[in-house]
């Protein structure tokens, strides 16, 4: 046929027509694109794909995301993303319906007359306002390390550069503050030096307490697909209950829960009484360290006569009757890390960070690495795993806790407070010296009346879900739900344990419906355009923030005012401030940029630098410390301290500790001895129990037990028991079993043979089921350093119910 | 080819917005559209048709590296006559 355009011609077209529509949608008050150009971005059979990171775990794994019509219709792995590489989890794959629940939260609501009731958005921020305003210095911030960085650091700056209270802390004190106080004691930084390329090079890799398998999937898939290739790859699993992972383990160390100090420490010894450690290593790069009286982080310098004395009393018949793991598999673990040709990796994770002694745990674990020499070349390393996509990126960068500021900085140290304010242009003064409540602190506080002392009056907290997560909740969480003068803010995406019991529960934006940026455990920053709108009227919880500082501001409040009289969050564009506190303004500027370029100098202070924020638009992420080359282009760094890679070791050597808490280059190797849990099974209760995630669900579960796959793959918690426990209790599977601590109890049913094998006399229950809450029978004691409460031990009697029958 | 769809945002300056569509009428990889005011910026939709993603991304860099453009905007790349390895297919 003549005239018939070309396949081309069509394109041309098609193109062209986008382009308008897109011009007359702004036209007719439809809001704006993202101001954006992003490089991934690209349209197939009228899909249009763009790269994201993953919205669940800390591994980081890059997706692409499709979109048609307005909606996510497509998920795929992204090849091009070092992390994954085209591989995603089940979890992953799902992602894209976790916007799609039937239930999402699309409006503001107020707790009147015991109901949520709707109220507009400026209802809602005067709400907020007042109550910031009744006291702002009984106001508190929970938030998140799912916040993306610029919503942590407008948290940031909201409470310490405005309210002048550090009373901010994130979930992921629950399940990394150990992780830091480890390496902040170790190497005086913060993070690990190692990265994931440390899994392809590796030839032994060693889960401390760890479950990848279920955990870190695509991690775990990354190591055991090398045998796949004939690659010998060993794995050693230290663990309280067998798990998908040690069914891939070369040798499976079964300890008793705290049995990882004694065995950290026989390691240490075993090392020296060999004489197979790392001398050269450690007379050049390493110091000695002990516990000191009074207790401190930086404790002692101890030299290493008395480390070797310390350490002598963990030989492996002591460390076999601490831990319960036979002294035989102690020393061959000891002699696959006195061996220098081999390359070790350690990964770690809940199992120990929420730990009593999980300062000690990390620091023992690193100092196993130093003493050995495994350290600083690929496949030598120690590396603690998150579990959320920005505990590092939003809490450990940002410095979301309440006694840090961004950049590695913190409250207490007044140089870092005057940097602070000199960046954020407020009058010297305005950040608060005294470190806010910690996260048990403060729930403790928010359920103690005012008239006992109890001085939070109100908790804001932004996508978590503490009436779940927390511990103890019957001591932490729910008393404060019975006294008058204490107010809930809860911004959700969908009703949760916390929002059932908030007084304002406001809807919130997730994931591609707003612009985002996130650090997983790698170092490695990653950043995202939006790509759909939320449902409803819910917004961006850094525009909630934004819009609350706005009410402040324009009722006077000298807070929200920087030292020229200026609105602490203005952005401005050719010249003019931009309404971003107005919605309907939000995306007229891209605020994430704006927030970012703004945090990039904290960045700078501690050896964290982070590239420009259109670096991070065109690639799968950067790992940090991120440094410009001559040639203007952005190089980031794989492995710390190394002298071949870290841009900030100093010329000509090999190994430099630069930020060392002995000032003298050198890393410490702790001793901490073995201590005993805080409680342990006695008479009146007689088991262990352990919590903990499955693979199908994420945390909470209030985003994948949205999804229905996920959903019916794993429909409900389960107590998970050892069978000879079982048939002594007289229960079969599926009957139900009451749990009960000295805290609460709760009643489930049981699996025996299921996807774990716990030893006889413990128990293990997944927490991600909100009908079945096992948080009510946890215990909250912590870590003196880090305050993350141990989830993985506490003491609990077990009865049996009934005989009904089914499947959990 | 992949053919990408741009919608460009110009400042208000006569002289300047007049120097960008000259200078981009004179490419004969650029279709321009119909341009729209919208507050005191105008909106051009665009169509670039270039070799390879990459030359895409880089003239579009340039057109928002341009005196008297606000930003650039990618409304999305159609490159369904590329093979995987991002060769033409016809």
């Amino acid at each position: 046929m003549k005239n018939q355009p070309t396949r081309r011609e069509l394109m041309k077209r098609a193109a062209m027509i986008a382009a308008t529509t897109v011009i007359s949608e702004r036209a007719n008050g439809a809001p704006a694109l993202p101001a954006r150009y992003s490089p991934h971005l690209r349209v197939v059979d009228g899909v249009q794909w763009d790269k994201a990171p993953c919205r669940f775990c800390g591994t980081g794994c890059h997706v692409q995301v499709g979109v048609k019509d307005g909606k996510v219709v497509a998920i795929a792995g992204d090849r091009q993303a070092e992390v994954n590489k085209g591989l995603l989890c089940v979890k992953g794959y799902h992602v894209g319906l976790a916007l799609y629940g039937k239930d999402r939260l699309t409006q503001p609501l107020l707790r009147q007359d015991g109901k949520l009731v709707p109220i507009s958005w400026k209802k809602a921020l005067d709400v907020i306002a007042d109550r910031v305003q009744k006291n702002p210095a009984g106001f508190a911030f929970y938030g998140s390390g799912q916040w993306t960085i610029p919503e942590g650091y407008a948290a940031n700056k909201f409470m310490k550069g405005g309210l002048s209270n550090n009373h901010i802390d994130p979930n992921a004190r629950l399940c990394m503050a150990s992780a830091v106080t480890g390496f902040l004691s170790t190497y005086g930084v913060d993070e690990p030096a190692g990265c994931y390329d440390d899994l392809d090079a590796c030839d032994v890799v060693v889960f401390w307490g760890n479950n990848p398998a279920e955990m870190h999937p695509v991690l775990f898939s990354r190591i055991v697909d090398r045998r796949s290739r004939g690659e010998t790859v060993r794995i050693v699993d230290i663990t309280t209950r067998t798990t998908r992972s040690s069914g891939f383990a070369d040798d499976v160390l079964l300890m008793k829960p705290q049995g990882d100090l004694a065995i950290a420490n026989g390691l240490l010894h075993l090392l020296i009484a060999r004489g197979t450690y790392d001398k050269e290593f450690v007379e050049k790069y390493c110091a000695f360290r002990g516990e000191s009286d009074p207790p401190s982080l930086n404790g002692k310098a101890i030299s290493f006569e008395d480390f070797k004395r310390e350490i002598a009393e963990y030989t492996p018949a002591y460390v076999e009757q601490l831990s319960g793991v036979p002294a035989r598999k102690i020393e061959e673990l000891a002699t696959l890390f006195g061996d220098r040709k081999l390359k070790i990796t350690s990964l770690w994770c809940m199992g120990v960070n929420q730990h009593t002694r999980g300062t000690a745990m990390n620091a023992l674990i690193h100092g196993v690495h130093l003493l050995s020499g495994h350290f600083g070349t690929p496949g030598n390393a120690p590396t603690s795993l998150t579990g959320q996509p920005s505990a590092c990126g939003t809490v450990r960068e940002v410095g979301t806790l309440s006694h840090a500021l961004p950049g590695g900085r913190v409250v207490a140290n007044e140089k870092h407070r005057r940097q602070g304010e000199d960046l954020w242009r407020v009058p010297h003064g305005r950040i608060n010296a005294k470190p806010g409540y910690h996260t048990v602190e403060l729930w403790r506080n928010f359920s103690t009346p005012t008239e006992k002392g109890g001085d939070i009056h109100t908790i804001w907290v932004q996508v978590t879900n503490p009436g779940q997560t927390l511990p103890n909740t019957n001591e932490l969480f729910y008393p404060s739900r019975k006294l008058k003068d204490k107010f809930l803010i809860v911004s959700d995406v969908y009703p949760t344990e916390t929002t059932l019991h908030a007084d304002l529960v406001l809807p919130s934006a997730m994931w591609v419906e707003k612009n985002g940026m996130v650090g997983n455990s790698e170092r490695r920053t990653q950043q995202w355009f939006k790509m759909v709108a939320p449902p409803g009227d819910a917004r961006d919880d850094c525009w909630q923030i934004i819009a609350v500082a706005r009410r402040l501001f324009d009722r006077g409040f000298a807070g929200m005012k920087d030292k020229d009289g200026k609105f602490l969050f203005a952005v401005e564009e050719n010249g003019k401030e931009v309404p971003i506190w107005d919605y309907r303004h939000y995306y007229d500027v891209n605020v994430d940029r704006s927030l970012f370029e703004e945090y990039r100098p904290w960045t700078r202070l501690k050896h964290k630098d982070l590239a420009p924020y259109d670096e991070y638009v065109r690639a799968h992420g950067l790992r940090w410390p991120v440094v410009q080359q001559p040639d203007s282009s952005w190089r980031e760094t794989k492995f710390r301290f190394s002298g071949f890679d870290d841009p900030y070791v100093a010329k000509g050597k090999t190994y430099d500790f630069y930020h060392s808490t002995s000032e003298d280059g050198r890393a410490q190797i702790w001793f901490h001895p073995y201590a005993a849990p805080p409680e342990a099974p006695d008479k009146d209760f007689p088991f262990w129990l352990c919590t903990g995630r499955v693979l199908e669900h994420w945390h909470s579960g209030s985003l994948t037990m949205r999804i229905p796959q996920l959903r019916r793959a794993m429909p409900q918690a389960y107590a998970e028991m050892h069978p000879m426990d079982a048939r002594t209790l007289g229960v079969g599977n599926g009957e139900r079993l009451r749990i009960r601590s000295r805290r609460g109890e709760l009643e489930l049913p049981v699996w025996i043979g299921g996807r774990g094998a716990p030893p006889p006399g413990t128990v293990f229950v997944p927490f991600f089921d909100e009908s079945l809450l096992i948080n009510r029978v946890t215990l909250d004691a912590h870590d003196p350093f880090s305050k993350q409460p141990d989830y993985k031990k506490c003491a609990v009697a077990l009865e049996r119910l009934s005989t009904e029958a089914g499947t959990p | 080819m992949p053919v990408s769809s741009l919608v460009v945002t110009l400042l208000p300056s006569e002289l300047l917005r007049k120097q960008i569509v000259d200078g981009l009428s004179a490419d004969a990889r650029v279709t321009l559209g119909l341009a729209q005011d919208f507050a005191a910026n105008q909106l051009v939709p665009v169509v670039l048709e270039t070799e390879t993603i990459g030359e895409a991304r880089d003239t579009a860099e340039a057109i928002a590296a341009m005196d008297g453009v606000a930003q650039v905007e990618l409304v999305g790349v159609d490159f369904s006559d590329l093979d995987d390895c991002g060769t033409q297919t016809e």
